[in-house]
């Protein structure tokens, strides 16, 4: 057992090494810029941060009470640091762009940099911080109790549980406030602190790592024998129950802690001086939680088994060494656990007091008096100073009295998540601020705000049950007995757990109020540049320059408030940096506007962006109105560019359609060509009749008394030339009816085969006048068409006219064949002649062409059209007309055409 | 010109990855996937779900572990103003 002076006196000396190490690093800090503090192993470990005395000795209470959930508490934050490249990387360059100093100061800045979303903010992180630094109390005081235990006659051993705890507050709101509040820093940077913290963090390690073997392998004979020996004393080594809804809870809720913390935040984006320095964290962080949770359950089933009966789990970690007796590692423990709860109060406590100081106490004081009123030359540097330092010690205070009110409560772990859950609610806001940009002011405030009442009510009252008995009447029949609102039993949801209960309704009013306000107002000007500055981060050009107050101050009011804010060093070196002369009082020179936004960004690295917008807004007169210009402005830009754009698309479809009107131009001339071709061709087939005609009637009309049989054969030629060129004429206009479109062409459904043989009749008189013979090859029998039958008899006339009177062979023969290939009828006519000369075969179907001789041949002569006119016929009834190779040596043309399928297909069903 | 568009691609897929690998974490720790392992069996005396936890964890770690040397270096899209940086001044009380 070891004395309580020994215990108390090593404590109080481990603190003086904290104090050397703070003060040490701060020399060495303030010596060389590039010193093993800005390295990314010193910033891993003071991440470690988030393990606190919760963690060391309440994860081994957890795992023996509830299993595997101690996990959940380490699993969340790995999740989130092993994704650092999409959230943390994002929400750190945010934050440097910015100089955001807290939490609250990157919620208000993102939202339009309001001071009431700040002051929000500010306030439920103190609300939800108090119980967690009371916790810390609470496990110091019980650590004490549990190494010194009792009947000790030491001089120290009339201090009580109160009175530890207040000398243990007291000293870390001196260490906080000495190593704390040194400076107004440009980033709120602490690196003695900071060194401090990484110290810690291999203290508690080293601690949690030599108890976990010396119980593993000294006492319980290694992993698998501790297991077994639970198993043999009759507890359940596995998880009793699958892992539900509370688990996902647990995740989520250490996910968001990790996050929204104001220590962790404060630590991870607030201390970091180099982006990268995440690369390493991002494994580093998630193997030192690892490394912290490997011995906790085996630790827990070891005090199950060897401990007695009532002993409380969330001290084994120091009671199983001193039950073997070993006091040096028990106070080695302590140290650890000390060093877990110490850390936690000095930077927690650094954190809200940024906040408060910032966003409650210096706008209280701007609003109060103007601040280029006479004052001493650093009376804003002072203040905040002065506020820091007496929040540090209003808010230690807060949690010792938590502490002291919430004393009768056992477990450790149900306090902790308490102040998890509440600091959850930033989470929405957070993640919208990052991603969302139509996220605005008023989502963010009243989701917030919704979030943290419906905390307050079903999680953070519920704490006092035990001390309170009218917060006991409400938890069991609710608030002037509407039972509906019972706080853990919101809206009749009972049979759950409370955790899970009062996460679910926080977050799930948090996040629908926010997306459903934020859809259904409107953002203000200066929140939709900051929305964009949040965003649009990783996409932003770095030549980009946000927003800049523009008016009327003078170099030597500007140099004037930022000599109370920065000091005059600072702001001398900045103005000089910055070329910009900060003259005598009488010169009224102007700044330029990009000064006073870098400016606005130094001073928002020491008193948070809302502040400094209201100090810099309060000096530089009316710049409410040039923004609201601005945004016209940018508006107006917007609109010009869009202009030019569509002036662009205009001209585009101006090149198409000029492109469009050659092409139909020299189309057109083609047409022009054709239709001069065309009547040449005309031309010349009327003026070689009319020539004849017009002779032969001279010579008649001339010469009266030409023998009867000579004027017969005259009067015999006018008549035949007549003939063809009324023939002529009527094949031009059948021709252009064709083109043109035929005002009365009918299909109907028609046998193919009938108009096949009806053609083939009225060719007989010639063919007999010719002495052609017509044989019939094989015919379909049956093929049903949907066409016009009048215009398909005169293709098929047209064919076997042509092939009778062009077959110059001895006895000649037309030879006709029919059949259904598929769902076509194909015809095929072919004759004996000498068929199509090899010059003519591919334009045959073209107009005037003329493969044979143009000589008389039985009164009878090629215009050139007929083919070109039955082609024209075959093609509007969707066949096709081709000149094949046949069997007989002549030609022979292939009609192809489209059988009626609505016939076809009955006839199929029929059959 | 080759060589860079690989460079490029990789370095998309590697930013892939790195979002994969968290969804990858929670698709093994949902309670779906995770209770498969609640089947009250032991591997060397340590039990079944504890081991399957430890073994996400421990790939998740090394999944960060291998990302971390191959994700592109961070630039920060704002240039700094270093004189003003990492010089905290003494402001305390005279």
């Amino acid at each position: 057992m070891l004395s309580l002076d020994f215990v108390i006196l090593t404590a109080v000396g481990y603190i003086g090494l904290l104090f050397l190490i703070a003060y040490a690093s701060d020399a060495i800090a303030h010596r060389s810029k590039g010193s093993f503090l800005h390295s990314p192993v010193v910033y891993t470990l003071s991440i470690a941060v988030y393990c606190t005395s919760w963690t060391f000795y309440g994860a081994v209470g957890t795992a023996a009470r509830s299993g595997l959930e101690f996990t959940a508490i380490y699993i969340g934050p790995t999740l989130v640091f092993v994704g650092w490249w999409f959230l943390l990387r994002k929400l750190i360059l945010i934050s440097h762009a910015q100089r955001i100093t807290s939490v609250a100061d990157f919620l208000s800045s993102r939202f339009g940099k309001s001071s009431q979303l700040a002051v929000l903010v500010t306030l439920i992180a103190v609300i939800s911080v108090t119980p967690y630094i009371a916790l810390q109390l609470k496990a110091i005081t019980s650590s004490i109790q549990a190494v010194v235990g009792t009947g000790n006659a030491d001089h120290l051993a009339a201090f009580d549980e109160l009175t530890l705890a207040l000398g243990v507050a007291v000293c870390m709101a001196l260490f906080t406030i000495l190593f704390g509040t040194r400076n107004v820093d440009a980033r709120e940077q602490h690196l003695g602190v900071v060194a401090a913290i990484a110290f810690e963090a291999v203290v508690k390690l080293f601690a949690l790592l030599a108890v976990g073997i010396f119980v593993v392998y000294g006492l319980g004979g290694g992993m698998g024998q501790i297991y077994e020996n639970a198993a043999a004393a009759g507890f359940d080594i596995y998880e009793q129950s699958p892992l539900g809804s509370r688990w996902v809870a647990l995740l989520v809720l250490s996910a968001s802690a990790v996050i929204c913390l104001p220590r962790q935040f404060q630590i991870t984006v607030v201390e970091n001086s180099d982006e990268n320095f995440l690369r390493t964290a991002g494994w580093a962080f998630p193997t030192y939680l690892l490394l912290m949770s490997v011995f906790t359950a085996p630790i827990a089933f070891y005090g199950l088994t060897t401990m007695p009966a009532g002993s409380n789990p969330d001290m084994y970690v120091l009671t199983l060494p001193m039950e073997a007796g070993y006091d040096s590692l028990a106070l080695f423990a302590f140290i650890g656990g000390f060093s877990s709860a110490t850390s936690m109060i000095i930077v927690a406590s650094i954190a809200l007091s940024i906040m408060v100081s910032n966003h409650i106490v210096l706008p209280l004081a701007l609003r109060g008096s103007r601040v280029s009123e006479e004052g001493s030359d650093r009376d804003i540097a002072r203040l905040i100073l002065r506020s820091r330092r007496i929040s540090i010690a209003g808010l230690v205070a807060l949690g010792f009295i938590y502490f002291w009110l919430t004393q009768g409560s056992d477990a450790l772990a149900p306090i902790g998540l308490i102040s998890f859950a509440g600091v959850a609610q930033f989470l929405p806001a957070v993640l919208a601020a990052l991603y969302w940009r139509t996220a605005n002011l008023k989502g963010a405030f009243s989701g917030t705000l919704v979030g943290f009442i419906v905390w307050a009510w079903t999680m953070f009252l519920p704490s006092f049950q035990a001390s309170s008995p009218w917060v006991a009447s409400v938890m069991q029949v609710g608030p002037w007995g509407i039972s509906w609102l019972r706080p853990e039993a919101l809206f009749g949801m009972s049979d759950i757990d409370p955790l899970v209960h009062a996460v679910f309704w926080s977050l799930l009013l948090n996040c629908s109020i926010l997306a459903l306000v934020s859809v259904f107002s409107a953002q203000g000007a200066l929140e939709r540049l900051q929305s964009t500055l949040f965003v649009d981060i990783l996409r932003r050009s770095s030549s980009f320059q946000p927003h800049t107050i523009r008016g009327s101050a003078t170099t030597s009011e500007l140099f004037f408030v930022a000599e109370r804010v920065l000091g005059w060093k600072r702001a001398n070196d900045l103005f000089h940096a910055a070329g910009v002369s900060r003259a005598g009082s009488a010169a009224k020179l102007d700044v330029p506007p990009e000064f006073i936004a870098e400016l606005e960004k130094e001073l928002a690295g020491s008193i948070g962006s809302a502040s400094a917008h209201i100090l810099l807004t309060s000096v530089v007169a009316g710049d409410a109105i040039p923004l609201e210009e601005a945004m016209r402005i940018a508006d107006e830009t917007q609109q010009a560019i869009e202009y030019s754009h569509q002036l662009e698309l205009t001209s585009q479809e101006l090149r198409t359609t000029a492109q469009q009107l050659q092409d139909a131009n020299a189309m057109l001339q083609e047409l022009h060509r054709q239709k001069d071709d065309f009547l040449a061709h005309v031309s010349h087939e009327i003026r070689t009749p009319m020539t004849s005609i017009r002779s032969f009637s001279e010579i008649l009309l001339s010469e009266p008394d030409l023998p009867d049989d000579q004027a017969n054969r005259f009067i015999s030629t006018i008549h035949n030339e007549s003939v063809r060129l009324t023939k002529l004429i009527e094949e031009i206009l059948d021709l252009s009816v064709l083109e043109h479109g035929e005002k009365e062409w009918v299909n109907r459904s028609i046998n193919g085969e009938d108009v096949l043989d009806e053609a083939i009749g009225v060719c007989e008189a010639l063919a007999r006048k010719q002495s052609v013979t017509i044989e019939m090859g094989q015919r379909a029998g049956y093929a049903p068409l949907f066409a016009n039958a009048g215009r398909l008899s005169q293709v098929f006339i047209n064919i076997i006219a042509n092939a009778m009177l062009h077959n110059e062979a001895p006895r000649p023969r037309v030879h006709v064949t029919s059949r259904l290939e598929g769902d076509r009828y194909v015809v095929e006519i072919s004759d004996n002649g000498k068929g199509i000369p090899e010059p003519y075969r591919y334009t045959i179907f073209d107009k005037f062409v003329r493969a044979g001789r143009s000589d008389m041949e039985g009164g009878y002569v090629g215009l050139g059209l007929g083919l070109n006119i039955s082609h024209t016929i075959v093609a509007k009834l969707e066949g096709s007309l081709e000149l094949v190779r046949g069997h007989l040596p002549g030609a022979c043309f292939r009609v192809s055409l489209p059988l009626d399928q609505t016939i076809a297909k009955a006839e199929a069903k029929a059959s | 010109m080759r060589r860079n568009q690989a460079g490029s691609d990789d370095r998309v897929k590697r930013e892939d990855l790195a979002a994969l690998l968290p969804i990858f974490g929670i698709i093994l720790l949902a309670p779906i996937v995770a209770n498969l392992f609640l089947t009250r069996s032991s591997v060397s005396g340590l039990p079944l779900d504890l081991l399957y936890l430890f073994a996400v964890w421990i790939f998740l770690i090394l999944g960060a572990m291998w990302l971390s040397c191959r994700l592109p270096e961070i630039t920060h899209p704002v240039e700094k103003t270093p004189d003003l940086e990492n010089s905290p001044v003494d402001t305390e009380e005279t």
